[in-house]
């Protein structure tokens, strides 16, 4: 597997007021979102809409690559894969932070329009996120 | 004497109706219905009639306000408008009356003005048919004597002023009345003028100045006598209405006390108010902050589950080992133990198997290491997000619960508060005002009162120490004897009658105390626990608890309803005749076994004991009044059920017999 080189995940230049927007105003257990929780929100939003930037305006800012957890880095993978739709794609860790970086800008250009919305925003994410729940369905029996 | 039907036109909500209480059921009648159905006006329609007033809970009124909205609207400029109330009383055998009582107004731009008023009573008695009567307001003053008919058309919610010591006056009325001896009461008075007339004559045989001296003496005196009466009886008036300006302030103030009450509620409803808005936006943060924490998974668990299911592929690829660790998987063939434990043997099937498998992944591909990289997590998400689908719920329907509580608790705040938008510091202070007004108005009628009465009676001694001198002057006086004879005799008659007066009034107060007494410790249900009951000689109705204390004012509203029913029943046993009674929201102040134990009362005042004769109770009451414990109470008496209502289209009343009558 290739090595990162890279230590953060960017936000692309101009979506960097719209990461701020939605650490403030969706909550995390401790208050306003940290950067990599706002990425990551923004990353499955555009995977799950699958909407992908085509590039994305190197900012400098954004998660550091050290505050990622092995979850986080197995999510980003899933991301990828639903991408590439190879398992080569998961030997390239590049590929992976860039794709996410894509699906992130993708992702919260959805969220800056919704929350750009009138109403509640915080209600209609979590709606959003009840109907994925809803349609999951029964926890599937591990075997072994 | 029973009400057999009632009919009313016209007045107030009541357009038209009639109500046939003729069948033996119609003795005990309950009509129920909401406030503001036309309750109370049925029974001011029938006091109306037999009375010619709206009884004291409306001792003034306006005679066009009776007439019913509808039919005013009805009528156009220049016609008239006639509001009539028919009661059919039966008196048993065939003597009945028809009694109708009617006022015509004519519609002019600004209203009604009042026409004619008019009282019709036909009579039925046997052998002698229908007769219209000549003399209707005496005939009907001597059957239901206006001066006590309150006791028997009364609202039930004004029975504590029944016996207060202002309404002394009532129940003396009452009393003469139903005793027949107010003609004596006045022929002592018309003696005691003839007295007065003679001694002036006497005083007027003497000649010269000193004569005319002792007569215009004696005439100023009389005069000043009369006028200190008026003066005490118009105090004594105003000492009434100013007891009753206090009772009534003290309401109110009684009012702005639930009122202010009512403000403290207001704070600590407006404190749970807060409190469950803060449990509302805690409930809504910990769900926002959980939705938020599992949004990454749960938006990316279709990616998650392609990922899965390639680890899966992989795994049939042979990229992937299988679950099992190959290095632990070697060890236990070095054991000769399988994974579930059993043992296998070397060179056996399972063995073979196993050692295959082992050596297939024993070179794992690259790619098979970055799934078997991305497995363990997210298997471990799965599990931990799976697990917190049902946090999903839970967390959503306690935040749906806290702001349904914060909206409720917003609600009762708000209603509250709108509720009491209408007071005014102003108006409280002003019945604070008017309460203390009053208060200190009444030490100076008392002070005023106490002046008069001194005056009057020492007017009254100046008067018959003149009376005496007269008396001595005259019999020098030969000329003024034959008229001191006069006076003499009078005066021996006038002290006889006035023995005779107060004798026959005291024996009557004491026999209607007595009755009142047995009827009222009959209905009582605290066994034992009052003195006889007792109508004082100023005619204040007293009753003593067993530790000798003045309790009437201290009576509970059960006790106050049984005393005033024990009134209504003495007043028709002394009476001989067993009046209708109707009665509104008799109940409405009691509750819980009270209630109970007064409807018993109402129900054994419909069963006369010591004949068959059957009372008339009409009642009218509200469906909390009239619940469960009340019907059960009155069943036995199986009473004539109507539901009265009011429409609010046609601004109607309308009556109509309960099924579950």
């Amino acid at each position: 597997m290739a090595r990162a080189t890279r230590t953060i995940l960017e936000f692309d230049k101009d979506s960097v007021p719209l990461f701020e927007k939605l650490r403030k105003v969706l909550r995390g257990e401790k208050g306003d979102l940290t950067n990599k929780e706002a990425f990551m929100i923004a990353v499955s939003w555009g995977v799950h809409f699958n909407v992908r930037a085509d590039s994305i305006k190197k900012s400098g800012t954004g998660p550091r690559l050290e505050y990622l957890s092995e979850s986080d880095n197995a999510l980003l993978a899933a991301a990828h894969f639903a991408f590439a739709k190879s398992p080569e794609g998961l030997l390239d860790l590049n590929a992976i932070h860039s794709s996410a970086e894509l699906f992130a800008e993708g992702g919260i250009r959805l969220l800056a329009e919704e929350m750009s919305k009138p109403g509640n925003f915080p209600d209609s994410f979590a709606a959003a996120v009840f109907e994925v729940i809803a349609g999951m369905g029964p926890l599937p029996v591990t075997e072994g | 004497m029973k009400i057999s039907r009632i009919g009313i036109r016209n007045f107030r909500q009541h357009r038209d109706i009639d109500l046939d209480l003729s069948d033996v059921r119609g003795n005990f009648t309950v009509i129920r219905g909401l406030n503001g159905a036309g309750k109370t006006n049925l029974l001011k329609a029938i006091t109306w009639c037999v009375t010619g007033d709206l009884g004291r809970s409306e001792p003034r009124h306006n005679p066009s306000s009776l007439v019913s909205h509808g039919a005013i609207s009805e009528t156009l400029v220049g016609e008239s408008v006639t509001l009539t109330v028919e009661l059919e009383l039966d008196f048993g055998g065939e003597e009945r009356a028809e009694v109708t009582r009617s006022s015509t107004f004519s519609r002019v731009e600004e209203g009604l003005i009042p026409n004619s008023a008019n009282l019709v009573i036909n009579r039925h008695e046997a052998n002698r048919g229908w007769q219209k009567e000549p003399e209707p307001d005496l005939w009907l003053d001597r059957q239901l004597p206006r001066r006590f008919s309150h006791y028997f058309l009364f609202d039930g919610e004004q029975l504590e002023k029944f016996f207060k010591e202002t309404e002394a006056r009532y129940v003396k009325e009452a009393v003469l009345e139903i005793a027949q001896i107010d003609n004596l009461e006045r022929m002592v008075d018309r003696l005691q003028q003839t007295a007065g007339d003679l001694t002036k004559s006497v005083a007027s045989q003497r000649q010269g100045d000193a004569g005319m001296t002792l007569e215009s003496t004696y005439k100023e005196l009389e005069q000043r006598e009369e006028k200190l009466k008026e003066d005490v009886a118009k105090k004594r008036a105003e000492k009434a209405e100013n007891e009753n300006a206090i009772d009534e302030a003290k309401s109110r103030l009684g009012d702005v006390a639930a009122i202010q009450s009512e403000l403290k509620r207001l704070d600590s409803l407006e404190i749970s108010a807060n409190l469950a808005h803060e449990r509302s936006a805690d409930a809504s943060n910990e769900f926002y902050s959980w939705t938020t924490s599992v949004a990454p998974y749960m938006m990316m668990f279709s990616a998650v589950q392609a990922l899965e299911n390639e680890i899966e592929d992989a795994r049939g690829r042979k990229e992937l080992p299988p679950a099992y660790d190959p290095d632990s998987l070697k060890e236990l063939l070095k054991e000769g133990v399988c994974v579930c434990g059993a043992k296998i043997g070397k060179g056996s099937d399972g063995h073979s198997h196993i050692q295959k498998l082992v050596e297939d992944f024993s070179a794992l591909s690259e790619i098979g290491d970055a799934l078997r990289n991305a497995e363990g997590p997210l298997s471990r998400l799965r599990g931990r997000f799976f697990d917190q689908r049902d946090k999903a719920e839970i967390l959503g329907k306690a935040r749906t619960e806290r702001a349904k509580e914060a909206s409720d608790a917003d609600a009762k705040f708000n209603n509250l508060k709108k509720k009491l938008s209408d007071h005014d510091d102003q108006e409280i202070a002003v019945i604070g005002q008017k309460f203390e007004n009053a208060v200190e108005g009444a030490k100076s009628i008392e002070r005023d009162l106490s002046r008069l009465e001194r005056d009057l009676e020492d007017t009254k001694v100046a008067r018959v120490k003149l009376q005496s001198e007269i008396e001595a002057a005259g019999a020098k006086d030969a000329k003024a004897r034959t008229k001191l004879h006069e006076l003499g005799f009078t005066k021996e008659v006038l002290a006889q009658s006035q023995t005779l007066f107060d004798e026959l009034k005291n024996r009557v107060r004491e026999d209607v105390a007595a009755n009142l007494d047995r009827e009222f410790q009959k209905m009582i249900w605290k066994k034992n626990a009052f003195e006889p009951v007792e109508i004082d000689e100023d005619y204040r109705v007293k009753v003593v608890n067993k530790l000798g204390f003045e309790n009437r004012e201290g009576l509970s509203a059960g006790e106050t309803a049984c005393l005033a029913f024990a009134f209504a029943l003495t007043l028709s046993r002394v009476a001989g005749v067993r009046y209708p009674m109707v009665v509104d929201s008799p109940l409405g102040r009691l509750s819980g076994e009270v209630k109970k134990s007064v409807a018993e009362v109402l129900s054994n005042f419909l069963v006369s004991d010591n004949d068959q004769e059957s009372a008339q109770l009409l009642m009218l009451v509200t469906d909390e009044e009239y619940d469960e414990s009340v019907s059960s109470a009155l069943a036995g008496q199986k009473p004539l059920l109507f539901d009265i209502s009011f429409d609010q289209e046609s601004g109607e009343a309308a009556l109509k017999e309960s099924k579950n009558g």
